[in-house]
């Protein structure tokens, strides 16, 4: 077989074959001239820097275990950490067993909580507040804070870190800021001292001592100023001559006249120069609760 | 059919140039513009050139898109090319109605600048006419397989996927045309009788 004419080959090869060589070969012709719009391409791409060639990824031989500085440090910060926390734990426990407190005396005292006594702190604190709902600790702390505002000349004791258990009421003598206290008092998580010793028997005095301002006023109290400050030991202390804002602090009985109340109206539902503010309504925002949101109605009542 | 470019160098090319490698683009048209402006002229597009530079633009501008090797580069240059020839195509058919035979006077012309004799240059010219005549003598779909199967060399599988049909299509196709093609083959001295012999350009 020679092949058909104008299709060069080598004779015997089949003319098909040679017929698909020749069609090949239409790939294999020189390098086209590029258009304008390609060779401003090429031009761009080549101007640009060119980025170093992409390596192909190959896999890691072993898994790296990378641990950072920080992350150690992290790390070893973490488990001395726990260790002290199981060590307080245990010892806390152990204390609490060796002194026969009560399981809620060690949750007080912190021993469990991961919380350790500080190893300056006094063995016992009383706890003047906690009958009124305040933390120990915290009301603690705040009424330490609030001590510099007690305009009674009697705090001398007070004014000390660890007053003495002989001087309960002297770190509350004169002192009206049971208001100023939850004002001032920031939460135990912040502002907590590590005290550390189950108060009961600063309760048991704190309660006493309640009962005792009750019967007889507190130490250093003059009668007018009980009289000032009302049937509420913590109410808050106006100056004498001041408007009532709550009118809470009046004196019950009918007729008596308080010193803030010199405008009131005796007649009962007449308004009071400090009652203008007062939102009557259900829902209203009244000057005692400053935290609470308003209520909005969402639905107008029509009555239909 | 046998791959007649190694793929390991063109994985790399397409790597640098997906990052950006300006260099890479040049070589990437060096290395694949004759195989696609052969694909196109095949398919009977005048402007062999000018097609070959947009499909190779296109495929440059989505680089940045594409994912994949040298033989998935490959496939989807021949993806564009099939699509840019088929509107080329289209487009020249409307102004002159049928399809030329200059890109084959053109193929000659670029063949005969770099043979290296006066025989081989009218072997050359004469091969390729002649394969081109046989080829436009194909059906169209028949054509597209033949040359997406030997000149751009890509396999069965890939021409099904250029052309979107099942591979079972491709290759019945391809065996149709090889037989058509064989006939043609026959009659190709009363093609080839009006043509002179060399004086072609």
């Amino acid at each position: 077989v020679t092949g058909p004419p104008g299709l060069p080959g080598l004779p015997g090869v089949d003319p098909a074959d040679r017929l698909l060589a020749a069609i090949r070969e239409l790939g294999d012709g020189p390098e086209p001239a590029p258009t304008d719009r390609l060779a401003a391409f090429l031009a761009e791409r080549h101007a640009r820097r060119s980025p170093p060639p992409v390596a192909v990824a190959e896999p890691p031989l072993a898994a790296p275990c990378v641990v950072s500085r920080r992350q150690r440090v992290r790390r070893r910060a973490s488990l001395v950490s726990g260790a002290l926390l199981f060590t307080q734990a245990t010892l806390g426990a152990k204390l609490a067993l060796a002194a026969g407190l009560t399981a809620t005396g060690v949750a007080a005292a912190g021993l469990v909580g991961g919380i350790a006594p500080a190893p300056h702190a006094p063995p016992e604190r009383p706890a003047p507040t906690a009958s009124r709902g305040v933390p120990a600790v915290a009301s603690a702390t705040a009424t330490a804070t609030a001590r510099p505002a007690r305009p009674t000349t009697s705090t001398s004791a007070a004014a000390t870190a660890s007053p003495s258990p002989e001087t309960p009421a002297s770190s509350e003598a004169g002192s009206p800021s049971g208001t100023a206290t939850s004002e001032t008092a920031a939460p135990p998580s912040v502002l907590a001292e590590p005290t550390g010793v189950a108060p009961k028997r600063g309760r048991e005095k704190a309660a006493r001592r309640i009962a005792h301002e009750k019967a007889h006023g507190r130490p250093g109290e003059t009668a007018e100023y009980r009289r000032e400050r009302g049937s509420h030991p913590g109410g808050r202390v106006r100056a004498p001559g001041a408007e009532s804002r709550t009118g809470k602090d009046r004196d019950p009985r009918p007729g008596a006249e308080s010193p803030g109340d010199k405008d009131r109206d005796p007649k009962p539902g007449a308004e009071s120069p400090g009652d203008k503010d007062r939102d009557s309504k259900p829902g209203g925002e009244s000057p005692g609760g400053k935290g609470r949101a308003p209520r909005a109605d969402p639905k107008p009542r029509d009555g239909g | 059919v046998t791959a007649r470019h190694p793929d390991v160098a063109l994985d790399a090319l397409v790597l640098d140039a997906r990052a950006g490698s300006g260099a890479a683009f040049t070589d990437l048209w060096r290395r694949l513009s004759p195989v696609v402006a052969g694909y196109v002229r095949g398919r009977g597009v005048r402007d062999a050139e000018d097609v070959t530079s947009e499909v190779f633009l296109a495929a440059f501008r989505g680089l940045a898109g594409f994912d994949g090797d040298g033989a998935a580069f490959r496939r989807w240059l021949f993806t564009i090319a099939h699509h840019r020839a088929v509107d080329a195509v289209r487009r020249q058919s409307r102004v002159a109605g049928d399809v030329p035979l200059e890109a084959g006077a053109e193929l000659l012309d670029r063949r005969g600048r770099t043979a290296h004799s006066a025989e081989t240059e009218a072997l050359g010219r004469m091969a390729g006419e002649t394969a081109l005549r046989l080829v436009h003598g194909l059906p169209a779909d028949q054509r597209d397989v033949l040359l997406l199967r030997v000149v751009a060399d890509l396999s069965v599988e890939e021409v099904a996927g250029v052309l979107e049909r099942s591979a079972d299509a491709v290759r019945q196709l391809h065996r149709r045309a090889l037989v058509r093609l064989r006939e043609l083959a026959a009659d190709v001295g009363t093609l080839t009788d009006g043509l002179p012999a060399g004086g072609h350009r």
